[in-house]
């Protein structure tokens, strides 16, 4: 299976912004922060349309997001908006300092046809069973 | 119907105070002047909002809640108090008084944000200024790391490239803009120069600079993806400007390395103002992360990570900041105000909150909420109830409260009161 890897950067956007306002339960916050943006090259290796499921998988955890494309994104990088879907992927070690490394880490992307991404209570319910 | 003027943004650290709210019976239904995520806040106020307390996922009365919250803190061993940064300073006073009586670790949402630039400020100082100076004065702002066309939306339509400004009367015209980024972004496309640098590789481009300012002659035809000639390019314009401006973001504290990273940038500002005026300034994010580190410091005399187990402040990022804290599993109950870490902490971190008695103050439904043992209602700061806020650049701004919450809701500083109160009863007195 085609897969890519990408040095993984997470950031603020304005829709994530917009919808947290709203709620994070709402629909508009978990459709603007499940998502990962590839540059097209990346994306279009993968053999995937826009708005397709892929696999995230890094050191420290995988999960389930929309990918999208973006001629605005160098090559062998991609950037997920803050939230729990990019957080499954971040390690909690701090060096030291207090602060996670949420930038700049190597991850890989590939297909997940036919699957979905986790929604906010399927999370809350993962974390319940604990 | 009324008209609020002159009301403050709650959302960001650009506290925008030129807001017109407009209400009526009690609900807002026009925020003029307002940004895409402020116009957000402000009209979906009501939505998925709070309105009254639970325990185990039960309601109950807003007493019942507050002893059974106080017998959770009062018990525990390393209780940990995180959040403030999306409240009023009062009640960030309140906080912390808290956390004295109960011993427990008190850490803010600035550990995840710009706990290294702090950590940086406190080795190697800071140079910094008004943003009402900036706006007067500044011909070159440089945007590092950070991005505030996603993230502080009037920033530069107010403070940093656009307005018009006593020394800078053409706005725009008169500033040079520049952009360093890891990829091209609508802030990227306005500025004059746009720097697209390899992620993790600030500190390397920083100390270039550094170099060339210096005189040093650099061998490398680049350094960190960008040529050494427009590097040279950058370095002639920082030291011709007649007042220079470094705005950074967490593209320099959330890499490898952050508080180097803010070191160094600090470092290349001191080296600048040997040749010209230059400043430094970290775009915060909550609208009050600023504030939760100010009165922190004047209370306990550190701006985070503080830990009162001993009976006495002790201060120490990397030990008793939140994620460290929850990595180690040593908190044993945590209390969360008007924040969301179970969404914006990595999932180990957030893996021991789900295993520990969860209290959570807050406005809104969010993670936290869904995930805690005891749920309080909250007015939200700056929309149901008035306090202090500090704007990015340390300036104090009074929050409005412009509509009545809902019956029985109080403001975070009244409900952290009543939980001292009864701690006190219950610690017999302390």
């Amino acid at each position: 299976m085609n897969e890519v890897l990408v040095t993984l950067i997470s950031v603020r956007t304005i829709e994530q912004g917009i919808s947290l306002e709203i709620g994070k339960t709402s629909e508009q916050y978990q459709n603007s922060v499940s998502v990962i943006e590839l540059n097209h090259s990346d994306f279009n290796s993968l053999e995937i349309s826009e708005g397709e499921i892929v696999e995230v998988e890094s050191e420290y955890g995988s999960v389930l997001v929309k990918c999208q494309s973006s001629q605005d994104v160098p090559k062998g990088r991609a950037f997920m908006p803050y939230g729990p879907w990019a957080n499954k992927l971040f390690s909690s070690s701090t060096p030291c300092s207090g602060m996670p490394q949420l930038k700049g880490i190597k991850a890989r992307v590939k297909a997940a046809k036919g699957l979905k991404a986790p929604s906010i209570l399927e999370f809350i319910e993962e974390l319940r069973r604990l | 119907m009324k008209v609020v003027y002159d009301a403050v943004c709650p959302f960001c650290g650009c506290l925008c105070d030129d807001l017109e709210i407009t209400v009526e019976n009690n609900r807002i239904i026009n925020a003029k002047n307002s940004c895409a995520i402020s116009l957000s806040k402000f009209m979906h106020h009501e939505d998925n909002r709070l309105s009254y307390s639970t325990v185990d996922g039960k309601k109950t009365d807003l007493v019942t809640a507050i002893n059974e919250s106080a017998k959770i803190l009062a018990c525990a061993k390393k209780p940990l108090i995180y959040g403030l940064s999306s409240t009023e300073c009062e009640a960030i006073n309140r906080s912390i008084e808290l956390a004295e009586i109960i011993g427990g670790v008190i850490d803010s949402t600035a550990s995840v944000c710009h706990g290294p630039t702090i950590i940086t400020e406190q080795s190697v100082g800071e140079i910094k200024s008004t943003l009402g100076e900036i706006k007067n004065r500044a011909d070159l702002i440089i945007f590092w790391g950070s991005n505030p066309t996603e993230s502080h939306l009037r920033h530069l339509t107010r403070y940093s490239v656009f307005p018009t400004g006593l020394f800078t009367p053409e706005g725009r015209k008169n500033r040079v803009i520049v952009a360093v980024d890891v990829r091209k972004t609508k802030l990227s496309k306005v500025a004059d120069l746009f720097l697209e640098i390899e992620p993790n590789k600030d500190f390397e481009l920083i100390s270039a600079l550094r170099a060339i300012i210096r005189g040093v002659k650099i061998e490398a035809e680049q350094v960190s993806g960008i040529s050494i000639n427009v590097l040279k390019e950058l370095a002639e314009r920082m030291k011709k400007a007649r007042f220079g401006v470094i705005f950074y973001g967490l593209g320099l504290t959330q890499s490898e390395m952050g508080d180097m990273n803010v070191n160094a940038a600090v470092g290349l500002v001191s080296d600048l103002n040997h040749h010209t005026k230059f400043v430094i300034l970290p775009m915060r994010g909550h609208f009050n992360v600023a504030g939760a580190n100010a009165v922190s410091s004047w209370l306990s005399g550190y701006p985070f990570a503080i830990d009162y187990s001993r009976g006495y402040p002790r201060y120490n990022p990397g030990e008793f900041t939140a994620v460290d804290l929850l990595e180690r599993r040593e908190a044993d109950a945590a209390l969360i105000i008007a924040s969301d870490p179970v969404a914006h902490f990595p999932a180990r971190a957030v893996e021991h909150l789900a295993k520990i008695p969860l209290i959570i103050i807050d406005q809104k439904v969010n993670m936290t909420t869904l995930l805690s043992r005891i749920v309080i209602p909250a007015a939200t700061a700056g929309i149901e109830a008035e306090g202090t806020a500090y704007r990015m650049d340390g300036i104090p701004i009074r929050l409005n409260k412009i509509i009545e919450p809902v019956d029985g809701v109080l403001p975070d500083s009244e409900i952290l009161n009543m939980i001292i109160d009864k701690i006190k009863v219950l610690k017999g007195g302390y």
